[in-house]
């Protein structure tokens, strides 16, 4: 059964390092996570983060679980205040050296506390459309 | 609006209660006696189990003479569906923006 809930991906024509120092680098995260405020990113495992919008309260934190250069970055997402949707998730951030460049891959999880279940939901939310349409 | 989308999600953390939610999509409209008979667990178990679907309004119940019959939904799924959506377009901005400043980079 996969936990995976939502995975985006995309390649991009840049050697590994430079794509793995956008996302590690401090100021390179200011940069181009406009126009979200990055108000703190320290990505190093048991380090934490706290992105911020400059037209909204909330904020997203996290600390971060998994660092291995130019393969991995795994964090949790932890709203706050906490609003519609999961308290708490978890972001895979996926670096793998393609011939063209390096392809990105991040998984958005939903496999922490009580919701664990969850996650079985995406598979089973398509096989429930077609129950409902025959319906 | 509808419940909360937690209580969805709370709802469907357990399996009978996945199943519970299954069956009455399948079949419609069911007592909750007939919804008991289903599943080896008491009727008292099944009323509870009930009771967190029509929290998170994945199931209502309507009477009809002497029983209740509790009827499946699909809206809230749909809601679970557009959730996880916003994470989907959320990431996918992430990563245009990401490729735009690299784009500034090598221009440089």
């Amino acid at each position: 059964m996969s936990e995976e809930a939502v995975v985006v991906g995309r390649k991009f024509r840049a050697p590994i390092s430079k794509i793995w120092a956008a996302w590690t680098e401090p100021e390179q995260m200011l940069n181009w996570w406009e126009p979200l405020i990055v108000a703190e990113w320290n990505p190093v495992e048991g380090g934490t983060y706290r992105l911020r919008w400059e037209s909204y309260e909330g904020t997203i934190h996290g600390t971060f679980l998994t660092v291995r250069e130019n393969e991995l970055i795994e964090f949790t997402w932890e709203p706050d205040p906490v609003k519609e949707g999961f308290a708490q998730t978890r972001v895979e951030v996926h670096f793998k050296a393609i011939e063209t460049g390096t392809r990105v891959e991040i998984r958005h999880l939903h496999d922490i506390s009580e919701m664990g279940r969850s996650a079985h939901l995406d598979g089973w939310t398509r096989a429930l459309e077609n129950l409902g349409t025959a319906r | 609006m509808g419940a909360p989308i937690d209580t969805v999600y709370f709802a469907l953390s357990h399996e009978t209660r996945r199943e519970i939610h299954l069956e009455l999509l399948r079949r419609g409209e069911l007592s909750v006696g007939a919804l008991a008979e289903r599943y080896p667990v008491s009727l008292n178990a099944i009323s509870k189990h009930i009771k967190v679907l029509e929290k998170a309004g994945l199931v209502t119940k309507s009477k009809r003479g002497r029983e209740t019959l509790c009827r499946g939904e699909l809206a809230p799924i749909e809601r679970v569906r557009e959730h996880l959506e916003g994470y989907r377009a959320f990431w996918t901005s992430r990563l245009d923006a990401l490729a735009k400043h690299l784009e500034g980079e090598t221009n440089e």
